[in-house]
Order: C-alpha cells, then structure tokens, then sequence
C-alpha cells in the first residue's frame, strides 16, 4: 500500500464519505490530493509515527554500511571513541559490528577496562566494542580501518505518494495506528474506540517483533527487539478491549 | 539534519491534537508551556534512561587538589580515566580502610569517589601531584530547550519524538482547568511510561 491507499482505509474507518474532503482531521494548506484522497498532514503524521513507532518497538528495520575508524574520525587521539550518530543519522541501536568480516565483540566498558586497563590506547585490530548512551561508543585495539556497522535505524518520514518500509503484511498495522491516533484527540468515548485499533496495532507489532526477535538471535546481534508481549497493556487503559 | 530531533517540528505535529492550527490558536496553553513541557520530558528521560552519555575532556588534574568539579549538566559518572589509564570507582568506607590518609596522600590516581562529597564533584584518590588530562564519561541532561528557542534540537533517536509529543499532551491535557481531559492525560501519560520501558530496554536504566 501507498501513503495514499493507507489514508484512504483510514478515512474509510472514520466513516468520511468523501476521502478529498475529510471533515475529522486538521486540513493544512497545501496538503495533497493524491489518487483522489487528500492526504493530510495530519494523518501522514499519524502513519509515519506508526512506522517509526514500529522501527523502534520492533527493530524490523536494519541496514549495514561502512564506519570509519581511527584518530582521524574519532573523539580521542587515539582513535578509542566515536560519537555515530552525525555520521549514521537514522541510528537507534547497533546490532553488529565487524571489522574486515570478523565481528567485534560487544562489551561493557567496565568489561573493557578489566580486560585491558590500557585498551583505550592499545594498538591492533579492533576486537571489542561497547556502546554508551544513544551517542558514545569505544572500540579496542585501536587502528585505522572501515568497520562494517549493521544496526536497526527509524525511517526516513513518508512524503504523501511514498510506499512505508515496514513489510507490506504489516501495512494495515499503519492504518490502525492511524485511526486511533486521529481519534485519540477527542478524548472519551472516541478514545475508546481508538484504543481497540491501538490494541490491534501493538498486536501486530508483537507479531512483528517475534519475528525479528527470532532472525536477531540466529544471528546472534547484539540487541533484541522489546518483549512487547510482555508490556501490561492496562496501563494504556486498553484493558476493557483486549 | 544530523541524527537531530527538531522540537519545533514536533510540536507543531502536536497542534491537531490540542484542536489547534497553530500556535496562535492554542487556547489553553501558550508555544512556551509546549516547550516548558518538552524540556521537563527530556530531562525526565536523562534521569531515568542513561541515553545522552557525553565523554567531557574538559577537566584536567592539579598538583595537590584532590577533588574537581563534574560538568554542570551531569547527571551519573560512567567512568573516569587519568589520560587513557580508566581509574576504579570506590566508596570513602574502602578507602579510609586501604588508608586513612587518603585525602592528602600524594600519589598517581587509580580510584575515584563520589560519596562524602557534595554533588557534582568527584574525589581523586591518590591526590594528584601534576596536571595531566581526566576525560569523564557520564550521563548528562541534554542542553536546555529555552521558550526563546535558541536550541531546538535534540541529538536522539527519531522515535525519542514520539516519546516527547505524548509525554507534553499527557501533561497538558492534565492541567487543572477547563482544557483538563484526565482520561486522555492518563492514557498519553501512559504511552509516555511504555516509551521510557522501551528505551531503558535499549539504553539501560539510569
């Protein structure tokens, strides 16, 4: 499905007859007509939080691209750390990293500073990494080379005729957010109603979430998807339509 | 855009949901309660998930003082090196029992300690006796966002966004007066909490 297909069901499922006009969301000035269904902003808003929302609750989203290492790109002088996110932008989390194919082990620094309590100035093959924060990270030994970083990124905001990236089975998990964040505004009753496409998005998402929490462990990665399952859905008042 | 959040932008994202096209149409609330809010969000965030880890090189040691000043923003101490020699965090109790001197022996640091001091400041056991660079990593408060909006970003994640839109309508929505919907505030407040479970799953608990 298109961003137009997707706002579409989302008007379809607040009952607007005419999708050029809809009358339960905020029309913007400029907003587009594509395919005979005005997208606007607000709903866009509303699918590109569900998508980065599911980036982040589920990881499904990964890339790999190369990574500079060495004093010439790092923080220190000897080449130990490294802020990524000016450099990958989209970063949520790292899952591996490898240096010529062979993958840095992840770390804890306090793991790093045992094994070496000169590893921030050790000279070598980088071997072991730790991250701190969303934005610190440390590699040891220290050398001048192109590291190969797979790590799960949030997604780029969907213009009004792009396709989401999240796999198309999970496209109807846009729509659902969609809803019930457009309902969400009214409050009461409407959000009632909301929170059982709320509930049908997270459900979906589990779903997802299993899935790349399966691929991540045979893959051994560094970081596993949140245990969505395991989140008590009652604290989002969602009990009564679970 | 460099892995920035741009708060401007996501408040403006949040108009709709307080019935508002814009800022000038908000009835209730004013841009700086929007910002107000989203600051005191953010700053939540750094207590309680240790996502903005700075590695600050600003300190350098001095021949007999044995206790410095952390950055002003600090909130935890991760871990603190003399050069790139990483330096062992120890309670006072261990090192009055190692030496009752330890405040005034001299020496090549190899411990620091936070407790028995005021906050904010770390104790360097043995008290150096030269000048010699102590990078320290520690969890930080990102920089203020201020209602003139002279910095609107924040150097996080994308979905850190969502985190922050439904943490400021939780708290305005929550608000004592006629724009107080509880029913909404607690589920946005809600949403917020699971946000802050999924990143400490990420990014630890502070």
């Amino acid at each position: 499905m298109t961003v137009s297909d997707i706002c579409g069901r989302i008007y379809d499922h607040l009952d607007e007859p005419n999708p050029a006009a809809p009358v339960s969301v905020y029309v913007a000035e400029g907003d587009p007509t594509v395919n005979g269904v005005l997208i606007a902003t607000e709903v866009l808003n509303a699918i590109n939080e569900a998508q980065t929302l599911a980036a982040l609750l589920t990881l499904f989203a990964e890339k790999t691209v190369n990574f500079s290492l060495g004093p010439a790109y790092s923080l220190d002088a000897n080449g130990a750390f490294y802020q990524p996110r000016p450099i990958l932008t989209d970063l949520i989390a790292p899952l591996r990293i490898a240096v010529g194919g062979v993958r840095l082990r992840p770390s804890t620094i306090g793991e790093l500073d045992a094994w070496n309590s000169a590893w921030q100035n050790t000279p070598g093959l980088a071997a072991r990494y730790c991250t701190l924060g969303c934005n610190l990270w440390a590699v040891t030994p220290q050398s001048v080379e192109t590291a190969q970083v797979t790590y799960a990124y949030s997604p780029a905001a969907l213009g009004a005729t792009d396709t989401p990236v999240i796999p198309e089975t999970y496209h109807p998990a846009l729509v659902d957010y969609g809803v019930y964040r457009i309902k969400l505004k009214e409050g009461a009753q409407q959000l009632q109603r909301g929170l059982g496409y709320l509930n049908e998005y997270l459900d979906s998402m589990t779903a997802l979430g299993d899935y790349v929490r399966a691929r991540s462990l045979a893959a051994h990665y560094a970081v596993q998807p949140f245990e969505l399952a395991k989140f008590d859905r009652s604290q989002l008042g969602a009990e009564a339509t679970q | 855009m460099s892995g920035e959040i741009n708060t401007t932008a996501m408040l403006t994202a949040l108009l709709p949901s307080l019935h508002a096209d814009s800022f000038a149409d908000l009835n209730f609330w004013t841009l700086s309660d929007l910002i107000n809010h989203t600051d005191e969000a953010l700053k939540r965030l750094a207590r309680i998930c240790p996502m903005f880890v700075v590695r600050d090189t600003s300190i350098t040691t001095a021949g007999g003082t044995p206790i410095y000043s952390l950055p002003s923003s600090q909130v935890s101490t991760i871990h603190i090196s003399l050069l790139t020699t990483p330096l062992r965090p120890a309670a006072v109790i261990d090192l009055e029992a190692r030496d009752e001197q330890f405040q005034s022996t001299p020496g090549t640091p190899d411990h620091w300690y936070e407790d028995d001091l005021m906050l904010g400041t770390v104790g360097l056991v043995p008290v150096p006796v030269g000048a010699a660079p102590l990078p320290v990593i520690c969890s930080e408060y990102p920089p203020d966002l201020d209602v003139g909006q002279l910095n609107v970003l924040v150097q996080a994640p994308a979905p850190v966004g969502i985190y922050l839109s439904f943490a400021v309508l939780g708290a305005v929505l929550g608000e004592e007066g006629e724009s107080e919907q509880p029913d909404l505030a607690k589920h946005c407040a809600a949403r917020a909490g699971m946000l802050e479970q999924v990143l400490q799953s990420y990014f630890g608990k502070g």
